[in-house]
């Protein structure tokens, strides 16, 4: 049964239950379809269709659970402000310009969310701990693909470095440079999520690249 | 370099004239012109970014698995505040029955989405305003159903209309007992099937 019935006095209301009807189009038992384009999930859903944000979230989770995760350093933190992100954006979906990219919306949402999160709690980009930076590195909430041990540990090293040298980057320089280097967004859609001209996210990203090149020298 | 920095100044153009994220751009994707290949601006800029850009080439490469738990707290949060719709009447004999427009809509579309050559974009299901107070026996409204869609390439469009609307008019008599008065398919798409050759 694809329905939930509820009966309240002499009424039967007929529900969607969540999560028992499958995501139609594409998928493997209707072959030669293509999959369900992202701008018609995100009308169905402005519709407020659940299902169609569903399928969006499912597309979305992993990469705007990384932005979040490495603006805050924390998983705790991050799951909250990417949860946080998608609840917004459910909201704010009716305000979504079709014109507009779904990605860079949510980017936009994920990092406000992210470096509110870091705003209020006060979080002046301090170097992580030594014990973060072993975590990080080691697989912690990063989980790097196996290599040999030596390679390993000099790959942790480099990662622990990265790590360190990230957290000292003031926020603005981080986040234009984790969107260009890390999500490899083109410089105009840093601007856009992150709300600043063409010039400025350029700008950003060009002094991120010299602070960290210099805190990364000895690794030439 | 500068700690005060201004965090709105723009790149500082090399001293030959070149922007420096776009010498690190070009060498990173090894599409170095002869310029960049012998200017000692550009071939330090290049030089000093090694190790930026393989930090950043390692931290692409970490896999971040989010959460088991982000997905269903999100979709929690996200059906506790539905907005389904209005109820329509469905046919009933003792007390009174609804379905929402939203499981009306949703269940046109699921079983629209499985005719072949037919992609559903969107579907509304329009109930009369004006409806009467319940009584019983209960009487369904006729319903104004509109479907936007895409179609398969090179596929007769009114027989596939035609097919469409029996779908979608056998699927609310049997799933709800309910009846269209006018079921319209708008074809928005057109799409060229998976594997198909051209």
């Amino acid at each position: 049964m694809r329905s939930r019935g509820a009966v309240w006095h002499d009424q039967t209301v007929i529900e969607l239950s969540g999560g028992n009807v499958p995501v139609p189009a594409g998928d493997e038992s209707h072959p030669g379809k293509p999959e369900v384009d992202e701008s018609v999930l995100v009308l169905r859903a402005q519709k407020g269709d659940p299902r169609a944000f569903e399928t969006l979230v499912r597309r979305y989770q992993q990469t705007m659970y990384a932005v979040a995760l490495r603006i805050l350093s924390d998983p705790d933190e991050a799951e909250d402000a990417a949860q946080n992100a998608f609840v917004a954006a459910w909201r704010r979906l009716p305000e979504f310009r079709q014109d507009a990219k779904f990605s860079s919306w949510m980017y936009r949402i994920v990092t406000n969310q992210a470096l509110n999160q870091a705003r209020g709690r006060q979080r002046q980009a301090q170097p992580m701990s030594g014990e973060d930076l072993e975590s990080a590195a080691n697989g912690g909430w990063l989980a790097a693909a196996p290599v040999d041990p030596e390679q390993q540990a000099e790959q942790s090293e480099l990662l622990a470095a990265v790590h360190q040298a990230l957290a000292s980057l003031p926020e603005e320089l981080r986040v234009c440079w984790l969107l260009r280097e890390i999500e490899e967004c083109p410089y105009q859609d840093v601007a856009d999520i992150t709300g600043v001209s063409l010039y400025t996210a350029r700008g950003r990203i060009y002094r991120a690249r010299l602070r960290l090149a210099e805190a990364m020298s000895s690794w030439r | 370099m500068a700690l005060n920095e201004n965090q709105d100044a723009g790149t500082e153009i090399m001293p030959c004239g070149r922007d420096p994220l776009e010498v690190v751009d070009r060498a990173r994707l090894g599409r170095m012109n002869a310029h960049m290949r012998t200017c000692p601006y550009c071939q330090a800029m290049i030089t000093a970014d090694l190790p930026a850009g393989s930090a950043a080439t390692s931290l692409r490469d970490e896999s971040v698995q989010a959460p088991d738990t982000l997905l269903p707290a999100v979709m929690s949060t996200v059906w506790s505040e539905l907005r389904p719709g209005r109820n329509i009447p469905l046919p009933a004999v003792n007390g009174s029955a609804f379905a929402t427009e939203q499981a009306v809509t949703s269940m046109l579309e699921h079983d629209l989405d499985r005719l072949p050559d037919f992609v559903v974009h969107l579907c509304s299901v329009e109930a009369p305003d004006d409806e009467p107070e319940p009584v019983e026996p209960r009487t369904a409204p006729a319903l104004r159903i509109e479907v936007r869609a895409a179609a398969a390439y090179a596929v007769d469009l009114a027989a596939l209309a035609n097919r469409a609307r029996g779908v979608a008019a056998e699927t609310l008599l049997h799933q709800f007992g309910l009846v269209a008065e006018t079921i319209d398919i708008n074809f928005v798409d057109v799409y060229e099937q998976q594997g198909a050759t051209t």
